[in-house]
């Protein structure tokens, strides 16, 4: 059974430190939590977030299809106006509210594309349960280490007080 | 990048910001001012209701102008949204160090200014219940909206825009809840803090994609604020009127907007900076560059009027007609009032020893202000050249029912910012951790 470690420290490049020394011995990082976003410590726990540029850029499509479509359907279909005998549908004259609403998709896909890869909302954690947690939006930085057993457990602990760590607990199941 | 020569003089920890919402009590001033204000939102509901029950014949619009106060308040404050908030995008897209100080603010008065703007379109309509129509819906009439008719783009112009704005305002703001969820000491705000900040852990993962997807919303804002400008200019120019005809119309509506948007925000810092004693956190590098931007803009203003000048002389006669009826008809000191106002007024900030005070800087965005509010006016009252008027008069002064609802829009954008300043930390905590901890790094 797996078990997760939490380990403290009181500085963010300690903390990165500490996740490459882990890595190269072969640990399994697992998450870290700080108070500001560090570049180098996503870049060390290769965080991904090309998929919301994808999910925007999609929702920007699909946004302005749909807008087009409607537009079309109400203005050559169900409601046709002849005005002066001009075409009752055109696409310059669709253009500025199929581009606004396009713009809003992706907006709204944006949104969307954090909460739902970050999966958020999500009001409860164990992570909140570990002891001083509350401590993250002050002084403090955690890093997660998720070991095979409880005797793995033991060395990678001993390893985090190595690397600097101030406290090193078990995250509740 | 350009950015390391703006970098904080001094460290601004974060215990002054957080003190504001987690507060008790939060002073006398900020209570009268709040009365004020709700005073202020009182009269907007009076100014929404007049013409719901009297009809907008209590307006002073009528032929020859059709539109008058409504519109021109309507366009300044979009402008005034817009201006804010393309400056706090263009800052995260850049990843400036100015959008710790302002970026929050910013933000903030964008949401106010949209939200003090959205009910003008469909209050303006003349049947104000019938607002719906203009969402396609399958009716039992058969009926659909006329998408070629400006008014369906401004129904969808205004939603897009309060969504997109408050979307980039609350993505940058989720991070900032959280810590006030965890410090605060009362029940209801942990759960009410808590709620809106849905659970953030500060993950590095969620910070990864925190802050990509703050950069695409700050993405999908930019080219929002030239279609909004454009579609203004778009909507002039789909009527008779030959003074808004001109392709110049966006560019200039887009600059004017920015140079509000500058302004507001510029006096906003000063006031947050006294108001709230943040000097370290909205620190003189901030204030400086916000005073530069401003008189930029301004000479940026001025080559665009002199332009426009010239190159109308050079127009078509029915444009030269109508653009000379706006710099000497009836309504010719609203142009010369605007000019002197949004190009003169703003370039003493040029010299630095201006920028550093405070009276000054403040009384100079407000005349930026109110030079683009008499823009917005030149160009809707201004145009009518007399030719086109026949045996009638230029005779459009708004009448107290416009007054009222002008007055009351501003008490709503004042009661919607003090309640920010209120609940919301006034400038963005992450960042400012992460400043303070970059500054630590610099000074090891």
């Amino acid at each position: 059974m797996s078990v997760q470690l939490a380990a403290s420290f009181n500085h963010a490049d300690r903390l990165v430190d500490a996740v490459e020394a882990l890595q190269a011995r072969g640990h399994k990082c697992v998450d870290a939590y700080t108070p500001y976003p560090d570049e180098r410590l996503s870049e060390a726990l290769a965080c991904r977030t090309g998929r919301i540029a994808w999910t925007a850029g999609i929702a920007t499509i699909v946004g302005s299809l749909i807008m087009v479509a409607a537009l079309y359907y109400t203005a050559q279909v169900a409601y046709p106006l002849d005005l002066g005998g001009r075409p009752s549908f055109s696409l310059a004259g669709a253009a500025s509210s199929t581009i606004i609403v396009a713009i809003l998709w992706g907006c709204v896909g944006a949104l969307a594309g954090f909460l739902w890869f970050a999966k958020l909302p999500r009001l409860h954690h164990p992570i909140f349960d570990v002891d001083g947690f509350e401590r993250l939006s002050d002084d403090r930085f955690f890093l997660v280490v998720e070991t095979p057993g409880a005797d793995a457990a033991e060395t990678a602990a001993n390893e985090l007080r190595e690397l600097g760590a101030d406290t090193v607990q078990q995250v509740p199941a | 990048m350009a950015t390391a020569d703006f970098s904080h003089p001094e460290e601004a920890p974060v215990e002054p910001v957080l003190s504001g919402p987690l507060a008790r009590r939060y002073g006398r001033r900020w209570r009268i001012a709040m009365a004020a204000a709700l005073l202020g939102l009182l009269l907007f509901a009076a100014g929404l209701l007049v013409p719901l029950v009297f009809g907008i014949g209590t307006w002073g619009t009528d032929i020859p102008h059709v539109w008058g106060f409504g519109i021109a308040n309507y366009a300044w404050w979009i402008g005034i949204a817009n201006g804010a908030s393309l400056f706090a995008a263009l800052l995260v897209l850049r990843r400036h160090n100015l959008r710790t100080a302002t970026n929050r603010f910013a933000e903030a008065i964008a949401v106010s200014a949209v939200f003090a703007a959205a009910l003008y379109p469909v209050i303006h309509l003349g049947r104000p219940l019938s607002a719906y129509w203009m969402f396609p819906y399958p009716a039992t009439t058969g009926l659909w909206p006329q998408f070629l008719s400006p008014l369906t783009w401004d129904f969808w112009a205004i939603i897009s825009h309060v969504i997109v704005t408050t979307t980039f305002w609350y993505v940058g703001l989720i991070p900032d809840l959280a810590i006030l969820r965890d410090r605060a000491e009362e029940r209801w705000k942990q759960r009410f803090y808590g709620l809106l900040a849905l659970g953030w852990r500060g993950s590095v993962r969620h910070w990864a994609l925190h802050q990509r997807a703050h950069r695409l919303t700050a993405l999908t804002v930019i080219p929002m604020l030239f279609v909004m400008q454009s579609a203004v200019a778009f909507m002039f120019a789909s009527t008779l009127v030959p003074d808004w005809h001109s392709t110049r119309q966006p560019l200039s509506l887009t600059v004017s907007a920015f140079e509000s948007g500058l302004a507001a925000i510029l006096l906003m810092a000063h006031l947050l900076r006294r108001g709230l004693r943040l000097e370290k956190h909205i620190d003189r590098v901030d204030i400086d560059l916000l005073g530069r931007l401003l008189a930029a803009n301004a000479l940026i203003a001025g080559y665009l009027l002199l332009a426009s000048t010239y190159l109308g002389i050079l127009d078509d006669p029915q444009p030269r007609e109508a653009l000379m009826a706006r710099m000497t008809g009836d309504y010719a000191w609203l142009f010369w009032t605007s000019a002197a106002l949004t190009v003169l007024a703003p370039l003493p900030l040029l010299w630095s020893r201006v920028r550093r005070g405070f009276l000054l800087p403040v009384l100079i965005a407000c005349a930026a202000l109110l030079g683009t509010w008499f823009e917005r006016l030149t160009l809707v009252v201004g145009g009518v050249p007399s030719s086109r008027i026949g045996l009638l008069r230029a005779s459009y002064w708004p009448t107290w029912a416009e007054w009222l609802l002008f007055l009351g829009s501003a008490g709503l954008l004042a009661a919607l910012l003090l309640g920010f300043a209120r609940l919301l930390p006034a400038v963005s905590l992450y960042e400012t951790r992460r400043d303070e901890a970059q500054w630590r790094k610099r000074t090891a």
